[in-house]
């Protein structure tokens, strides 16, 4: 494309009710002006909700942000309410809280790569597509899917909005032997899963590379005494890419969410100024050490080396992943002993607690103000998505700029998929999102 | 064994879209513990219904969820299987929408023998908006109606099955 082409794009990239968020990109003489990804962020709304309800509240409601990942609400907000009260649980419990983030992982990491981003890379508009002609690939993700449903409903009590969690643990402990009745299963869903990642490492990735500073967290304790530290879920220090190690109640001081002008929602920024992206191109980069022999080794064996800094290889990240889940969550199962009690008290104190975790699509943040009386006086929740909307942003604009040459519909599509790429979050951050590309 | 699926899809903190939940919540309420009857809401992640076991197993499954068609809000249109599903508005970034999952299970075979949809129709979503009266007051008319349909449904499910 030589000369000056101008001309405007619109997609309809997520639309159930139309208007609540939009990305534009704005090219004049082949040049990408400017990218703005506009949307909308229900956690403003919970934020408002939660002041004045009790302290013990708030892993229910934040849990109805986000129906694919609401084990990670409800272990942020329990990390930062049992923070601000002083009070760590006894390790069996936080075997099961690590447990249980591990199904919901599964769960949402497979849907991501089987339904939602392998027909992309596929040449199909839609799993439905896809569906007709790779149905044992389809089937095979929803087995593993049901997993990952099934971890929660055994642990959560519930596979949609887990009932079983509260701060200080859960109102009811597994048996022994229903965790080891899912242990078939469970080495049949590693296999499958390394069998996937061979199977994604054969995509045809476009090239792209970013240099985003990649925040995420690393534990720097396993879940019980003995036990060393694994891959960031349920816990863990704040380390970036740029040498940042801090602990969790320090967050304030490093991120801070700002104002932009094309947008009603915060993007997250470094207090630095610095653009950063999280999730598990983040997580894989820092904590890559931390991947036990299976999801190492498959990793090694495919290529994929941290850190990867081709958005668009997040989905073979994705799939490793999928395999440290299954394979911690055996390894999880065969530690576990039924706890004397599935809960500790937790007494409100008047105080100031932080909690995070590594939600599916990057860190969640939550920050809550307590009072003497156990109301929350003040709460603050920092959603992946919001953090990733700057480097979501910088990949769309180094990516469209490098394709000018396509036309519009193949650019709109591909321009779809880096989004997809950081799997954002539709209820958290982007309920609704509309594409725009105007070239003048 | 469950006979009958019942699915409230929507969002409770988002005006009308709370309707498949209030629909859910009340039929519940209505039912009480009843083995073959499963009740479920759901928000996000339609595709999620094709890993509950009751999809496959259940004999009759129910969708309700709120719709917009330019109705008055409160208006209900029930959709069987036999009617064609609408079009899926484009593909999302982060779940499948209920008619993709729908057209999904189609692919796969695995639609339910006997699907009934109920869209109850909606005019306000924004988050943190109530329900519209003419809404909540369809939810109840809906959750009264399957509550019938849904005992005789069990009911001759469990004589056919016997």
């Amino acid at each position: 494309m030589t000369h000056s082409h101008e001309r405007d794009i619109s997609v309809e990239a997520l639309a159930r009710v139309e208007g609540e968020g939009a990305m534009r990109v704005k090219i004049r003489d082949d040049h990408v002006e400017h990218v703005a990804l506009e949307i909308y962020e229900p956690p403003r709304f919970f934020e408002a909700l939660l002041v004045g309800r009790a302290y013990t509240e708030p892993p229910d409601l934040t849990a109805r942000i986000c129906g694919i990942c609401p084990v990670a609400y409800q272990l942020s907000a329990i990390n930062a309410i049992e923070d601000a009260c002083g009070v760590e649980p006894p390790p069996m419990i936080r075997l099961l809280r690590r447990l249980l983030y591990c199904g919901e992982w599964i769960e949402s990491h497979v849907l991501h790569v089987f339904l939602l981003h392998a027909p992309d890379f596929l040449g199909y508009q839609s799993a439905i597509e896809m569906a007709a002609d790779h149905h044992a690939l389809v089937e095979q993700g929803l087995r593993l899917r049901k997993l990952g449903n099934t971890l929660l409903e055994v642990i959560g009590g519930r596979a949609i909005h887990p009932i079983n969690v509260r701060v200080g643990g859960f109102h009811r402990a597994p048996r022994v032997a229903t965790l080891q009745a899912l242990r078939p299963e469970l080495e049949w869903a590693r296999d499958a899963a390394i069998a996937t990642v061979r199977a994604v490492a054969g995509f045809d990735f476009p090239d792209l590379e970013q240099h985003h500073v990649y925040v995420a967290l690393r534990p720097d304790v396993g879940w019980g005494p003995d036990v060393a530290p694994g891959y960031p879920l349920e816990t863990g220090r704040v380390v970036a890419s740029d040498g940042l190690d801090i602990a969790v109640q320090e967050w304030p001081r490093w991120f801070r969410e700002e104002h932009v002008p094309h947008s009603t929602a915060l993007h997250g920024r470094m207090v630095t100024g610095a653009t950063y992206a999280v999730g598990p191109q983040a997580r894989f980069a820092l904590n890559a050490d931390r991947l036990h022999a299976p999801a190492a080794d498959v990793a090694a064996e495919v290529g994929l080396a941290a850190p990867e800094r081709n958005p668009f290889r997040s989905i073979l990240v994705r799939a490793v992943e999928t395999v440290e889940a299954i394979d911690e969550a055996l390894r999880l199962i065969d530690a576990y002993e039924e706890p004397d009690a599935p809960a500790v008290e937790v007494p409100p104190v008047d105080g100031v607690g932080h909690g995070a975790t590594e939600a599916p699509r990057g860190i969640l943040y939550h920050r809550y103000a307590i009072s003497a009386d156990g109301l929350v006086a003040a709460a603050t929740i920092v959603p992946p998505t919001a953090q990733n909307q700057p480097a979501m942003e910088a990949d769309l604009a180094g990516f469209v700029q490098r394709h000018l040459d396509l036309d519009d519909e193949a650019l709109r599509w591909r321009s779809e998929q880096a989004i997809r790429n950081y799997d954002p979050c539709i209820s958290c951050s982007t309920h609704f999102l509309d594409l725009q590309i105007d070239r003048g | 064994m469950t006979d009958v699926l019942v699915v409230g899809v929507g969002h409770p903190d988002r005006g009308d879209d709370a309707a498949g939940w209030l629909v859910a919540e009340r039929l519940r309420e209505q039912l009480g513990d009843h083995d073959e009857v499963e009740i479920v809401r759901l928000s996000a992640d339609p595709a999620g219904l094709l890993t509950l076991p009751a999809w496959d197993a259940a004999a009759h499954v129910v969708l309700v969820d709120a719709i917009v068609t330019g109705a008055p809000p409160g208006s209900v249109e029930v959709l069987g299987a036999d009617r064609p599903l609408p079009s899926p508005r484009a593909s999302g970034t982060h779940d499948l929408d209920l008619v993709a999952t729908l057209q999904l299970a189609r692919a796969l075979g695995r639609l339910p023998r006997d699907l009934t949809i109920v869209g109850i129709e909606g005019a306000r979503f924004g988050v943190g908006d109530l329900p519209s009266p003419a809404v909540v007051a369809a939810a109840e008319r809906v959750a009264c109606a399957l509550d019938a349909e849904v005992r005789a449904l069990g009911t001759r499910s469990s004589q056919s099955a016997g």
